[in-house]
């Protein structure tokens, strides 16, 4: 899920989410998104997180509307706030991701693009991506990875034995229904 | 999207005693303590993209000096998002706010930012219903109290701990729900509602 957002890229979120009239031409600066228990998500916190996305989500869709922008940004802020409960399961399971783990990571998806650690890092910041993002994106990617092995695939019979596409499907609709079982004590808002 | 004030979740819990309080009459909302946090008193100084004023409005219990005195952004420089952002959070962090946004416009004294926010409305009455199980005030001490801000994650929070305490009790059937009731004033009535199932 995190993997198909990172490669179609996010919307361009209101820029300015201004609510202007003629009489009031005031720009919005900031607003809460959403609310995930005592937090607020904040506009800047969301586009911040969905800015590296953009331009390739632009690049390879430039025909489409800012209705397909407004359902990306939706799209991230659910993965925002699902990241929040992932982050918490990890901290209840001691579970952690250590700079080794994301440098190996990191690694692999170089090669598998068949690029030296240097070059996917280059293409990475021409993407929009500084290195510290990428780095904090790769880290709730393993993470994440952690907390289902952990918590999502026992719940999935023969795992082991299902096809990769099969497994991937499973994942998926277990992940969610997880995620919402975690979710349905906490008081979450969303306002976009 | 936002979340409907009338709220109903079904939670596994057990019985909590009823209690109907007498009826008292809705809080009456104080006047608007809106007003302006600072201003660039020097204007020769400023650029057009600095801050010449920044006001606060939508506070009503809230004063305009508490609000002022949480934020960090000042006249005089141009709006800084992660101050701004920061100031957002101390906000939140009152627990008195159920939305706040920052807008920038530009009057007569130049660029205006203005911190609008909604204050949470008050609990007026806070009534637990079909919970013959438990004391009273022990399934209350989950919950807010009456006369203070609504809480929601502590109201999501309470049916969680109060569902814990009930299958501590073995009642495994049971069902929670809560409805909140806007009133005029800024004020609400939070009902919970207790649906006892079989002791196992």
């Amino acid at each position: 899920m995190r993997r198909w957002v990172a490669s179609v890229a996010v919307l361009a979120l209101a820029g300015t989410t201004a609510r202007a009239t003629a009489q009031d031409p005031a720009r919005v600066l900031e607003r809460v998104v959403a609310v995930v228990g005592d937090d607020p998500i904040l506009l800047t916190e969301l586009r911040k997180h969905a800015r590296p996305y953009v331009e390739v989500w632009k690049e390879s869709h430039p025909e489409a509307g800012s209705a397909d922008e407004g359902d990306i940004y939706k799209e991230i802020l659910q993965l925002m706030i699902d990241t929040r409960f992932i982050e918490e399961e990890a901290a209840r399971s001691g579970i952690k991701v250590t700079l080794a783990e994301i440098a190996e990571r990191i690694r692999t998806t170089a090669q598998r693009h068949s690029l030296t650690v240097p070059e996917y890092l280059a293409a990475a910041r021409k993407g929009g991506w500084t290195d510290n993002d990428l780095r904090e994106e790769v880290r709730r990617e393993v993470l994440e990875q952690k907390v289902l092995a952990l918590r999502v695939v026992p719940r999935i019979p023969n795992y082991e034995a299902l096809s990769e596409d099969v497994r991937k499907e499973r994942m998926q609709t277990e992940r969610r229904k997880w995620l919402d079982e975690v979710e349905v004590d906490t008081y979450v808002d969303v306002r976009l | 999207m936002r979340r409907a004030l009338f709220f109903a979740i079904a939670v596994s819990a057990l019985g909590c005693g009823s209690k109907t309080p007498a009826a008292k009459p809705a809080f009456e909302q104080p006047p608007s303590a809106a007003g302006t946090c600072a201003r660039a008193t020097i204007k020769s100084g400023l650029t057009s993209d600095s801050i010449a004023r920044i006001d606060v409005a939508g506070n009503f219990r809230v004063s305009r000096e508490t609000m002022c005195s949480a934020l960090q952004t000042h006249v005089g420089a141009p709006p800084d998002e992660a101050t701004l952002a920061r100031d957002v959070h101390a906000l939140w962090r009152m627990k008195r706010f159920d939305d706040i946004e920052v807008h920038s416009k530009v009057d007569d004294d130049g660029l205006v930012v203005r911190v609008l926010v909604r204050e949470r409305p008050v609990v007026r009455t806070f009534t637990i219903t079909g919970a013959a199980s438990m004391d009273a005030d022990a399934a209350r001490a989950f919950f807010g109290k009456e006369g203070e801000p609504i809480d929601f994650p502590a109201l999501k929070a309470g049916m969680k701990g109060l569902r814990v305490q009930y299958g501590k009790l073995g009642f495994k059937a049971a069902q929670v729900a809560f409805e909140v009731v806007p009133l005029p004033g800024n004020v609400v009535d939070v009902a919970v509602t207790v649906k006892e199932g079989a002791k196992s």
